[in-house]
């Protein structure tokens, strides 16, 4: 394990997307990342991460440049007031467990003032109340709760995670297909922390990932109140995200 | 899981990117992330530059262009075993290739590491954290990383016809200058397991590595999928390498047993 970043004051609020489901939260991490032009100020090597490399997803560079992206790289706006952790492969099968307790202790060594974990889960896990209205589901720490609880559930009706039927005398957090999220939330939770989850399923995830951005917008004017999909700028690697064109010469 | 289509052949690939269930998570063995290097002691002098080919079309490459027959095998690495006691004897006495590190005769700074089968990526970071250690490597070392793709994994939006495989693309590290050889990889293009877990290596410890990665359309390796890693002989760094006279006749013979996809002949 090593990281080359420590942040440089203890007042940041930090983002963690977790692989999730149609990967939502790594996009919408993305598109903060691109939006906000946030600067790469780290790199967390952990044996618990899957190797994979690429040139920069945000910048778009001639034939000759290279800037090396890591899957698992620390980001910072200028004001160094928000710290953006994107993860960009899953975790070795069996090792999640470990990269959640050194993850939450990381976290809690750097004292972030707000912790947001962006993540998703399966639509089709959903029970018929769940299924039209809202697909944002959230969690709230005990001090979120007290600060904030009434903005996010009164004003900005969002919904938090529903309990389940029998579910009461064992976990009450059901949300498969959240990867990390719901261990991390829990290593956390002494601490300032709120989980987004949005409902979705596999498939082109950019829409969820923009619906998911504009939720927390709504909350931390990040790029304004708009919320026009336009606002948000989408990375230069999100051009071929899905595959390359098909090749228009076969219907000649 | 559901099956994608290449080449005639169908690949069984993971399409979640999670399972159903997070919590019923079945770890693998406790060995099977380990690898371990059995060989000559330590060794004395520091890695000023390695050669690594992480998959067969790049060994053969390095048989065929690179390696002197005086050479002898520093070091075996076997990847699934926790201790050398574990690898059963059969395998260590067998003629099947694993992955083997030399040292260029005459140049004893010069290492050349061999994998004849790919490395599963949960092995590749004990095996990075092995091999780096054994040779020695630090912020003064270069690193030259080889190896292919399938060209039905290459994302880009120019039309097919203007596609030429077999070739070359690279990414380097932060302290690397780009060569000129080939151009660098383009987004959203990226490159998993062994060979991005070394860069990931080296990137991290401030080492100089260039990663070049041919993008071929066969499946078995070829002699034009081998010779598209010729450019890489004329980097700066491998000026040391003396390329073999009977290159092309090695070439020959290592790929005589190699089976060929009936789709190109």
């Amino acid at each position: 394990m090593k990281v080359n970043y420590f942040p440089k004051q203890d007042k940041s609020g930090f983002c963690q997307p977790c692989v999730s489901v149609g990967n939502v939260g790594q996009l919408a991490t993305d598109l903060i990342i691109s939006s906000l032009n946030l600067e790469k100020v780290g790199i967390i090597y952990h044996s618990s991460i899957l190797p994979v490399i690429g040139n920069d997803p945000y910048t778009q560079f001639s034939q000759n440049n290279c800037r090396l992206t890591t899957p698992c790289e620390v980001y910072e706006n200028s004001s160094q007031d928000l710290v953006v952790l994107q993860q960009r492969s899953p975790l070795i099968k069996g090792k999640k467990e470990e990269f959640v307790t050194w993850l939450s202790d990381w976290i809690k060594e750097n004292r972030f003032k707000q912790i947001i974990i962006l993540t998703s889960s399966f639509a089709h896990e959903r029970v018929d109340s769940q299924i039209f209205g809202c697909q944002l589901r959230i969690l709230m720490s005990k001090s979120v709760e007290e600060k904030n609880g009434k903005l996010f559930l009164e004003t900005l009706k969002w919904k938090e995670v529903e309990k389940r039927h029998g579910d009461e005398m064992t976990d009450s957090i059901f949300l498969p297909g959240s990867g990390m999220a719901k261990q991390l939330f829990h290593k956390c939770s002494e601490s300032s922390v709120l989980m987004m989850s949005l409902f979705c399923s596999e498939g082109d995830n950019i829409q969820d990932s923009i619906t998911l951005c504009n939720c927390l917008n709504s909350w931390l004017h990040l790029i304004g109140p708009s919320k026009n999909i336009h606002t948000w700028k989408t990375p230069e690697s999100w051009k071929l995200v899905y595959g390359s064109h098909f090749d228009q010469t076969l219907f000649h | 899981m559901a099956s994608s289509f290449y080449d005639g052949f169908s690949h069984d690939v993971p399409l979640r990117s999670v399972d159903a269930d997070d919590d019923d998570e079945e770890p693998f063995p406790t060995s099977y992330c380990k690898s371990i290097i059995c060989g000559s002691g330590k060794i004395e002098s520091k890695c000023l530059v390695c050669l690594i080919a992480t998959e067969p079309a790049s060994s053969v490459f390095i048989d065929a262009y690179v390696k002197n027959k005086e050479e002898n095998v520093l070091a075996k690495v076997y990847c699934g075993y926790e201790t050398e006691d574990d690898i059963p004897v059969p395998l260590k006495k067998s003629k099947h290739k694993v992955c083997e590190i030399y040292q260029v005769t005459g140049q004893p700074g010069l290492f050349i590491c061999q994998c004849y089968n790919k490395i599963q990526p949960e092995q590749s970071f004990s095996w990075v954290q092995q091999v780096f250690k054994y040779i020695n490597c630090d912020k003064k070392s270069e690193i030259v990383v080889l190896s292919t793709e399938v060209l039905c994994d290459y994302k880009t939006d120019k039309p097919l016809s203007d596609i030429h495989p077999p070739f070359l693309s690279a990414l380097y590290t932060s302290h690397t200058s780009p060569s000129s050889i080939c151009p660098t990889l383009s987004q959203p293009n990226i490159i998993s397991s062994l060979p991005a877990q070394i860069v990931v290596y080296c990137e991290v410890n401030d080492i100089k590595a260039s990663f070049f990665v041919c993008y071929t359309d066969v499946i078995n390796h070829d002699i034009m999928t081998v010779k598209s890693f010729l450019p890489i002989l004329s980097l700066s760094s491998l000026s040391l390498l003396q390329e073999n006279p009977e290159a092309d006749k090695v070439l020959k013979d290592s790929l005589k047993n190699t089976e060929s996809s009936l789709l190109y002949l």
